[in-house]
């Protein structure tokens, strides 16, 4: 095996503006139903740097792939974006915020596979299947980068190669459904790079896959990253994805960002209960069969409910009654360089706990003297 | 064949075989023409010998399209075989032949063999209410009526996490980790010997997936129950299996104890499957033995070996002898011709558990060789 050099992580954490390909800044989304308001994502703040990769994990409903279909203005209907900026920075431009482009309109087409690429989980149903997968990529390349047919085809194969699928001129030719699942993977990645965005939008691309194929495909993202230097936000819920591919990670519950941290900083010392209870509830391959996994105590609230406090304190095994099921946590930074949204690692005026306050404070509400410091055994 | 049985130097500690397969085989014919003639077979299963033991949890992993689920269904005979002896050894009535047991035979077999399946949404009827799904088998059996049958699905309900009171109810009111709650209860209704779980958490969220994993093993435990664990998430299967064993395109190719299995294979199909998860370490950043090339169609394997054209270890005998699966050392079970000259990789305990640790954690043990 041959291990990746990797540059240190550093701070960590970008600070609003720098060198983000996209910053996403107090994001609502909400769906009006019939039966309610849901409001999927609720305050959402992050920030893709440039040529880096952002996890955003959690687990189904918290809100992740709507952040990503809003930042392309692709949410369905009934949602709306009702609130928020969501600024890009494509190279060469000056920085637009998309938010003030319509939905269908020509300046929001022109980022939509040109600034920004998306690739899903389903491939089957991304597809169309009625066009050859030549078709498909060279649709995109002579709508943004060329008008020359006999070009945009050249471009076609050579995008095919790099994917790494064989024999990418009977593939020009090929029908979605006569490819298998890692290959219809590929045919979609190679159609949402074929105008070499500055940023990848991935939602769940390896979750229907095997694990053979999730590493093939893996290595093919990071290379082309690579080559074409582009950012990624990675949607996932596997943690070893994410340890593998990302350099930040932003752990999303109920429409809010709970955690945001470097990807070691993250494995290495988790901070939000929420994340904490979440690496443990999963089993790890060597950890041996040790008996019963660890489970977050209650269920996902309904997605009308409203809670007030921290959305996380029902489920919380730190909880402090008094001020959890009060006053709702902000995302805020402590001091290493991570940004966490709860009132274990900063005090409700906002200003940061030092770790042994952290510590006590972890002990006096279980009682059970430092449940959440000590590491699950 | 012989090589499936347990070890003569093992036999004494070991409990019995509660089912085993011996050659067994499941063939789809392929229709085409004008005329709809079988024009090809898909060998979804081609001759597999595997047992599970009393009280053991047996996890049978590979990729999509190995046969796993076909395995399991078929020895269970929700498919019919095509070849080869299923054995279920009944408490009472001994050696059953499920293979060609008649419908009375059959009956009684599905009373200590009860299946769990992937997804809770498609696997429960939703015009039936929750009482009516697991009193089912109850009323089919005869076990069961009237009052007596509600008070055993209400306590069932309550075993597997959910409220008596639910039993009114309709699918479509519970969510996906419930729903699976509501088939494992359905499975347990005649209180059954074995379980063929397939894939019973794979469609579930990570944490209602440590809620589910946590029940079946409680349930294990409480009543003394055999698992058939099919499913593709290794870090699943390690976790719940005693035994493991691997397939691919319809054989299977090796069977250990878990720890065995997973730190010293001793087929290359295995560690390649081990080697392309992602450890959940971001310092542990390898790029993973290539794979190359996709799984071969069961409809038309390559000759040998069918793994040879992506095994980086092949020779020339690989390519044209099919290896059996044999025991190569006691216990550990391996379809390769070249199992004690190799030396895999396999987890070396390098995978540390992540999260906060402290002084006082347990480093995994070193049992490389």
């Amino acid at each position: 095996m041959v291990t990746i050099a990797r540059p240190p992580s550093g701070a960590g954490t970008t600070t609003a503006g720098g060198d983000n390909v996209i910053d996403v800044q107090n994001l609502h989304v909400e769906f009006h139903t019939s039966l309610g308001t849901v409001r999927a994502v609720n305050g959402v703040s992050l920030g893709v740097p440039r040529g880096k990769t952002l996890g955003v994990v959690g687990e189904s409903g918290c809100g992740k792939s709507v952040t990503a279909f809003a930042i392309m203005q692709l949410v369905a209907t009934p949602g709306v974006i009702t609130q928020g900026e969501i600024v890009l920075r494509a190279r060469g431009k000056d920085p637009v915020n998309l938010l003030t482009h319509a939905k269908g309109s020509d300046d929001m087409r022109a980022v939509r596979g040109r600034h920004i690429g998306m690739i899903f989980q389903e491939p089957m149903t991304a597809l169309n299947p009625c066009y050859t997968i030549g078709n498909q990529i060279a649709e995109a390349i002579l709508l943004h980068r060329t008008k020359d047919h006999a070009q945009a085809d050249a471009m076609t194969l050579e995008i095919l190669s790099r994917v790494g699928l064989p024999s990418p001129s009977r593939l020009m030719t090929t029908f979605p459904h006569q490819l298998s699942g890692g290959m219809r993977q590929r045919a979609m990645i190679a159609l949402a790079l074929s105008c070499e965005p500055d940023l990848l939008l991935a939602d769940e691309p390896t979750t229907a896959l095997d694990v053979t194929t999730q590493a093939q495909i893996l290595d093919v993202m990071r290379e082309l990253q690579e080559h074409i230097g582009m950012s990624i936000m990675f949607v996932t819920h596997n943690l070893g994805v994410v340890a593998q591919m990302c350099d930040e990670v932003a752990v999303m519950y109920l429409g809010r960002i709970v955690e945001h941290a470097s990807v070691d900083e993250l494995f290495d010392s988790p901070k939000h209960p929420y994340t904490r209870a979440l690496m443990r509830s999963i089993p790890h391959l060597g950890s041996g069969r040790k008996g019963r996994l660890e489970v977050i105590q209650g269920s996902i609230p309904g997605q009308f409910s409203k809670l007030a406090g921290c959305q996380f304190h029902p489920r919380c095994p730190d909880a402090m009654p008094g001020i959890c099921d009060v006053k709702s946590p902000s995302l805020l930074p402590i001091g290493d360089g991570a940004q966490v949204s709860c009132f274990l690692h900063h005090d409700p005026s906002g200003s940061p706990r030092s770790p042994e306050a952290v510590v006590a404070r972890a002990q006096s509400a279980t009682g059970a003297g430092g449940a959440t410091v000590s590491s699950p055994n | 064949m012989s090589q499936t049985q347990p070890s003569s130097t093992q036999s004494g500690t070991e409990k019995p075989i509660l089912l085993e397969a011996r050659g067994l085989k499941k063939h789809f014919p392929i229709k085409g023409g004008l005329f709809g003639r079988t024009v090809g077979q898909v060998k979804a299963v081609d001759g597999i010998n595997l047992f599970v033991r009393e009280g053991e949890t047996l996890g049978l992993v590979g990729e999509s399209g190995c046969g796993k689920s076909t395995a399991g269904r078929t020895m269970i005979r929700l498919y019919e075989p095509t070849a080869g002896e299923i054995i279920f050894n009944d408490p009472e009535r001994g050696q059953m032949h499920i293979e060609r047991a008649g419908l009375a035979d059959l009956r009684r077999v599905w009373m200590n063999m009860q299946m769990i399946f992937q997804d809770p949404f498609s696997s429960l009827d939703p015009r039936m209410s929750v009482g009516r799904i697991i009193g089912e088998p109850l009323t089919v059996h005869g076990i069961a009526h009237g009052s007596e049958l509600r008070d055993r699905v209400g306590m069932l309900l309550s075993r597997v996490g959910l409220r008596p009171e639910h039993q009114a109810r309709y699918p479509h009111a519970f969510s996906g980790g419930q729903r699976q709650r509501i088939g494992i209860a359905r499975a347990l209704a005649l209180n059954p010997k074995l379980v063929i779980c397939d894939e019973p958490v794979s469609a579930l969220d990570v944490s209602v997936q440590a809620q589910v994993l946590n029940l079946l093993e409680d349930l294990q435990e409480e009543f003394n129950l055999t698992y058939l664990f099919i499913a593709h998430d290794l870090s699943v299967v390690e976790h719940i299996s005693d035994r493991v064993a691997v397939m691919y395109v319809g054989y299977v190719v090796e069977v250990a104890p878990t720890d065995e299995l997973f730190r010293r294979p001793l087929m290359p199909y295995t560690e390649a499957l081990i080697a392309a998860i992602p450890p959940p370490n971001p310092r542990r950043r390898s790029r993973p033995i290539k794979l190359l090339g996709e799984v071969p169609s069961p409809s038309s394997p390559p000759a040998g070996c069918y793994f040879h054209p992506r095994c980086q270890y092949a020779t020339d005998r690989c390519k044209v002898e099919r290896p059996a699966l044999r025991e190569v050392t006691p216990g550990h079970y391996a379809a390769c011709h070249y199992a004690e000259t190799l030396s895999l990789r396999g987890i070396e305990g390098a995978l540390s558990p992540i999260g906060p640790t402290t002084s006082g954690s347990v480093a995994p043990p070193s049992l490389q060789a």
